[in-house]
């Protein structure tokens, strides 16, 4: 039998208005039990009433409807929904916020929103947790454990949603079978297939049946993120609903949906790393970018070369080890997200090569004179130990990340360090060339040729590099780097003339520009006084407006997709959370979904979004007052529900004619109607 | 005394001190004359310190302490080893009350020390003992309480000898906190962890200003008791003394009041998210233990909408009105709309009823805040009921302000009848009715007490002052921790928070950072408001001459203390500077 959770709704396309079906009998034993409610509920008024010493006349308690805990309901208007006082007429139809969102918002407020067909229907049934399956990826194919850690999150993730106090049993089993057409695929490449398909169905004898149908493993998760996101806590039942008829077709626009991490300048525990893959699972970004090491710590360790962590790492707690990063990559995995490791050179280097002659101009002064921020250092070039090095090092991060891509930095080179050193002047010199800027990337050439010669010595094939935007990568200079093997990542502005330059010449890229994606900006300058250079801070509402296609000039097929970044000068484990989310997710919807509308038709999504994330025990920051949550479309200026367009009213009030808005007015009191009910109904009986 | 013999004899006190650190490279040197520790690697020296924190302890005028005592500060560089259970307390005061608050907070101090990390110190030879005398048993916390002490640290053998005077148990916590900023952990050559103090020092401290004060909102959002918690913590470290509880606001109402629970029946947002009276009571314990007094603000006669909605029903009319009026631009600041009906007379009945509840729940005489910002005129000129109240009266600015100012002389007189005297303080934000030309006419300036929110360029709080008002200074330009998310605001960054200098005129009582919650819940609150509160609490505090710059080392020093303390306060600059001090 097939038993629709809210009795009133099923197949009613319109569940805004609730159907009338009463019946007689029914009617006379709702006013019964209501009879026996009031008089609880004016027992327990009138006993507490006379245990306070004074004014029991102001305690009159609003009535309490049977199984509903609190005295809100969510109504859907226009799509939004609205919070309104629960009475006797809809307590039958009474539905909790999380219950309204998805019968009512926008795609269910699933976020990103799909981008295939979306059919969620309007019968919500109760699930039970505790009696979860899947199946259809057996032991013997080599993503059946990736798909076992992707259901333990799973798992875990709804029994967070309900309050510890509220866990009881019972509800409808959930089968969830995959079906992959390449079952051993495990590592996620630019071109692997993340489109799904969703459907669920209740069987005749009330099991509910999830199938997901992907190319592989990575669309397979990205189908089970999205039923995630359909099974919700409905608080006034105090139990977990979901649709019980589901159909969606997605798959994402971009393949390359990104956060950079920086864990040098302060140290980022594992744990939070490991935190930050979940909410990007949760918003299906797909690659995390770590900026691993930089002139200011080297927190990595190195097998080769130990010394590099035993110098460079903040205090010898402030480590990666080797188990650290496999844990890392395989939560990523699991997260369908790629581990993309950076080791940024040859600026950007210094603590940790204390013991080399490698770096040049190390913490030298005033720092403004050979580079970007303090503390100073450069590769020198010149250097053949250096490449010997290099290699050592690029061993110990592709046996550890086993990555698909790799990130080689490349940025803010300082050419007056390189010019200050004696001996890089006179080896240039012995190569017969100048001190020009030509010359000095000429030097710079040298050293990313040889270093990417070493990097393919550990590679099994010849993974794509990604370096970031430099003087290297600017007009003529571009040719030094081959298009088929380099992937430029772009931190300028959005409407840097490079971009069209890169594009133009057949570069794929990567957009990073700092003036929407950096999520550093807006806070303490640490060099200076005033506020950081990238100021001000972005909110969610410029990252969702930041559209590849604006920043591309058009759709362009070599833009793989963007990255947020995120530079710890002024965050560590302690803010984290805060600082990345729920920004990240606003990207994570532009690149999933490419939506053509603007930040404000995604609001009450991305307010939903920013719950999930918190559900996943990461701080997200907040984005507006709970009332707005509670009151969709109530708060925006231009809002659905905020009465239509703003007219700005002075101080002053109109010195003639009467009042321009008269008040509503409650309606005659609903309770006094209850009241005056529940008595004459005790006449009659 | 010279420096060098102190290192030499903390050297022999603490044997093999220095030989440790053997999973370290790094050692720091402190540079007495620029204050700054230098980290440098190399061979074990007798002038080298193990850590940057144990350096930071002694290095320059006032060590790691934050806020900076004011009388007078001597500190040695020497330091002296021992183990948390070799520490011991003694109390001088006979009264009963003061000894028990004394223990409590001792066992406080024990347990934030142990809580930073587990020690496992051996060394039971060396003993500290920490003597406190208090010179009165007065228990209030109040704008005349003396939080002032004198400190001194001796050595001599293996005793280390703390000594403590202060005039009130407040003066004594404030020491205590001083002390737990002159200790460090320090791992040892056994591979143990134990304590280091600074084996002798003398501070005598003072506040400069008795009102230094952290606003919480929890009304935008909610904020969880745990939370609330954490930034009594954060106060405690900092030294300062007034949460400013700005409890309830037209968005939500949840304090639980016991006459009158409609309130929170229709005004919290759920009901896990609301403050029952036994949260207000142990909050209130919690802080005092802390320093730290708890002022509770309700918001009217605007900022008053969700909570008040059921008057009609209950027989009383429209207590509120415009409540989530829309559009809001129309009716209100921001939404949701509420604006307290002033002239419906049962409102006083039930604002009587409403600050009885609150006034149960505090301690006897402490002050209050009523709110009174931002009432929008074109609410009560929007309401049938309001514009027929007034009659032929024209509708004027004046009219309203009027209209506005018998609200607030009811709602005082509903207080003072609540209360059984007309003895209370009363804190009012800035507004129209504090406007220079007019307040004088409106707030009578023995009873009110007014909290100003203008920049720092505007000369309001200087011209109240001369009107004889007392002022609390919350300038928005700098001490808003809310700007630099919304708008055209800019965030105030720590330095721009610490160079912020109030008038010192006798009247004002002090200052305020304020944390409005409309972009803030729960997840980021804490890194929202520390370290800056911090900031401005050494500004209320010590209220130096100088600026941040010259207090970025022990700041960055305090940012780590309240980390390494439970809070999770913003970083403030790669750690590489933190540990290369003055490079960056």
């Amino acid at each position: 039998m097939n038993v629709a959770y809210y009795p009133f709704y099923p197949n009613k396309p319109n569940y805004i208005k609730a159907p009338k079906r009463k019946i007689f009998v029914f009617v006379f034993f709702a006013i019964c039990l209501i009879n026996i409610i009031a008089w609880v509920s004016f027992f327990t008024t009138y006993c507490n009433g006379r245990n306070t010493k004074k004014n029991s006349f102001f305690k009159k308690k609003i009535p309490q409807f049977s199984g509903l805990t609190g005295v809100w309901r969510w109504e859907c208007e226009e799509g939004y929904c609205q919070k309104k006082e629960i009475t006797p007429d809809t307590q039958d139809t009474a539905i909790s916020l999380s219950a309204c969102r998805l019968l009512c918002s926008d795609a269910s407020a699933l976020w990103p929103k799909p981008t295939g067909e979306i059919h969620v229907g309007t019968t919500l049934v109760k699930v039970n947790p505790n009696s979860i399956s899947h199946s259809g990826v057996g032991s013997e194919k080599r993503s059946h454990s990736l798909i076992g850690g992707a259901m333990t999150r799973f798992n875990k993730q709804l029994n967070e949603l309900r309050p510890k106090t509220k866990r009881a049993d019972g509800g409808k089993t959930l089968e969830i079978t995959y079906i992959l057409s390449d079952p051993g695929l495990t590592d996620l490449t630019l071109e692997t297939e993340e489109g799904y398909a969703l459907t669920v169905v209740e069987t005749s004898d009330g099991r509910l049946n999830a199938t997901i149908v992907a190319d592989n493993f990575y669309g397979g998760r990205n189908g089970l993120e999205t039923l995630n996101q359909l099974i919700v806590y409905d608080d006034l039942r105090e139990e977990l609903i979901m649709p019980n008829d589901i159909s969606i077709t997605d798959k994402p626009a971009y393949p390359w949906r990104g956060l950079a991490l920086d864990t040098s300048r302060n140290y980022i525990t594992v744990d939070a790393i490991k935190n930050t893959l979940s909410a990007m699972a949760s918003s299906k970004l797909n690659s995390f970018h770590w900026h691993i090491t930089d002139s200011h710590s080297f927190p990595f360790t190195a097998d080769s070369l130990p010394d590099l962590r035993k110098y460079g790492a903040y205090t010898p707690k402030k480590i990666y080890t080797p188990e650290d990063v496999a844990d890392i990559v395989a939560h990523g995995k699991e997260c369908g997200v790629r581990v993309v490791p950076e080791f940024d050179a040859p600026a950007h280097v210094g603590e940790g090569w204390q013991n080399t002659d490698y770096v040049v101009c190390f913490k030298a002064a005033p720092w403004q004179d050979y580079c970007v921020e303090p503390p100073c250092g450069q590769f020198d070039p010149t250097k053949d130990g250096l490449y010997d090095a290099l290699e050592s090092l690029y061993g110990d991060m592709i046996k550890q990340f086993q990555p698909t891509i790799f990130h080689m930095g490349g940025d803010e080179v300082h050419f007056g360090c390189w010019n200050s050193t004696a001996s890089i002047v006179e080896w240039m010199q012995n190569q017969g060339w100048g001190r020009s800027e030509e010359d000095f990337i000429k030097l710079w050439d040298h050293f990313q040729t040889e270093a990417l010669k070493r990097l393919y010595k550990q590679t099994s094939s010849n993974i794509p590099v990604i370096l970031w935007t430099s003087t290297l990568t600017e007009g003529e200079y571009l040719e030094h780097l081959s298009k088929d093997q380099y992937i430029i990542q772009i931190w300028t502005t959005g409407s840097d003339p490079q971009i069209s330059n890169l594009l133009a010449n057949g570069y794929r890229v990567i957009i990073s520009n700092y003036d929407a994606l950096y999520l550093d900006c807006g806070f303490s300058g640490w060099v200076t006084d005033g506020n950081n250079w990238c100021s001000p801070y972005k909110g969610w509402q410029k990252i969702y407006e930041n559209k590849p296609a604006t920043v591309a000039g058009g759709k362009n097929d070599l833009v793989l997709g963007m990255e947020a970044a995120l530079w710890t000068e002024q965050v560590d484990s302690a803010s984290v959370d805060t600082r990345l989310w729920p920004r990240a997710a606003a990207m994570g919807e532009v690149l999933w979904s490419e939506p053509s509308n603007g930040w404000r038709e995604a609001e009450s999504r991305m307010l939903v979004q920013r719950e999930r994330i918190i559900n996943l025990g990461v701080n997200a920051d907040a984005l507006e007052p709970e009332w707005c949550r509670q009151y969709e479309e109530s708060c925006p200026t231009n809002g659905k529900h905020n009465g239509g367009e703003y007219t700005p009213t002075t101080l002053m009030p109109p010195t003639t004619g009467s009042a321009t808005k008269i008040l509503g007015g409650h309606p005659t009191s609903v309770t006094v109607i209850f009241l005056l009910t529940v008595t004459a109904v005790l006449f009659i009986s | 005394m010279g420096k060098a013999y102190l290192v030499l004899m903390v050297i022999l006190l603490c044997s093999k001190l220095y030989e440790s650190a053997s999973n370290s490279l790094w050692r720091w040197k402190c540079n007495q004359s620029a204050g700054a520790c230098t980290r440098v690697s190399g061979d074990v020296d007798a002038t080298l310190y193990p850590s940057l924190e144990t350096c930071r302890l002694v290095c320059g005028t006032a060590g790691g302490l934050w806020p900076q005592p004011t009388v007078g500060t001597v500190l040695s560089d020497g330091l002296f080893q021992f183990s948390l259970s070799s520490l011991k307390f003694e109390f001088a005061s006979e009264d009963n009350d003061v000894t028990t608050y004394l223990k409590e907070i001792a066992d406080l101090f024990n347990k934030t020390l142990s809580s930073i990390s587990a020690s496992n110190c051996s060394n039971t030879d060396n003993t500290v003992t920490i003597s406190i005398v208090v010179l009165t048993n007065n228990m209030d916390l109040n704008w005349k309480t003396d939080e002032g002490y004198n400190l001194e640290i001796l050595t001599a053998g293996k005793e280390n000898s703390v000594k403590i005077s202060a005039n009130t148990i407040f003066g004594a916590r404030h020491a205590l906190e001083t002390v737990s900023q002159l200790i460090e952990l320090f791992s040892n050559n056994n591979g143990e962890v134990c304590h280091v103090i600074v084996d002798e020092a003398k501070i005598s401290d003072a506040p400069n200003y008795n009102h230094r004060g952290l606003l919480l909102d929890t009304a935008r959002n909610f904020l969880s008791i745990s939370s609330i918690k954490k930034h009594v913590d954060g106060m405690a470290h900092s030294k300062l003394n007034v949460l400013h509880w700005h409890i309830t606001d037209s968005q939500s109402f949840p304090l639980e009041l016991p006459t009158l629970p409609n309130m929170t029946k229709y005004g919290a947002y759920s009901d896990s998210k609301i403050y029952h009276p036994t949260d207000i009571a142990e909050l209130i314990s919690y802080a005092k233990l802390r320093g730290v007094r708890i002022i509770i603000e309700i918001d009217a006669p605007s900022h008053a909408g969700n909570g008040w909605q059921w008057g009609p029903d209950a027989g009383l009319g429209d207590l509120s009105v415009c409540i989530n009026q829309q559009p809001w631009r129309s009716f209100c600041i921001q939404p949701p709309c509420g604006q307290l009906n002033p002239v419906n007379s049962n409102l006083y009945k039930v604002l009587k009823d409403l600050y009885s509840d609150v006034i149960n729940m505090l301690p006897k005489g402490e002050v209050f805040h009523m709110g009174g910002d931002e009432v929008y005129i074109p609410c009560w000129n929007s309401t049938p009921e309001i514009i027929a109240y007034l009659g032929d009266k024209p509708r004027t600015t004046e009219t309203f302000l009027d209209l506005w100012s018998d609200y607030q002389a009811q709602a005082l007189e509903a207080f003072d009848s609540a209360v059984g005297n007309t003895n209370t303080p009363i804190i009012l934000w800035t507004s129209h009715l504090t406007e220079v030309s007019v307040i004088e006419k409106y707030l009578s300036k023995t009873r009110y007490v007014i909290q100003t929110w203008v920049p720092a360029a505007d000369t309001l709080p200087q011209n109240l002052l001369d009107l004889g008002y007392q002022i609390i200074a919350s300038t928005k330009d700098t001490w808003y921790l809310d700007h630099g998310f919304w708008g055209n605001t800019v965030y105030h960054n720590w330095r721009v928070v610490y160079n912020n200098k109030i008038p010192t005129a006798s009247g004002t009582l002090g200052g305020e950072v304020c944390m409005w919650a409309e972009l803030v819940d729960d997840s980021s609150v804490e890194s929202r408001v520390w370290p800056r509160a911090a900031a401005a609490a050494e500004r209320l505090w010590s209220n130096l001459k100088t600026n941040a710059d010259q207090a970025e080392r022990r700041f960055y020093r305090h940012r780590e203390r309240l980390v390494s303390r439970g809070i999770n306060a913003e970083a403030l600059t790669p750690r590489w500077c933190y540990q290369n001090e003055g490079e960056c």
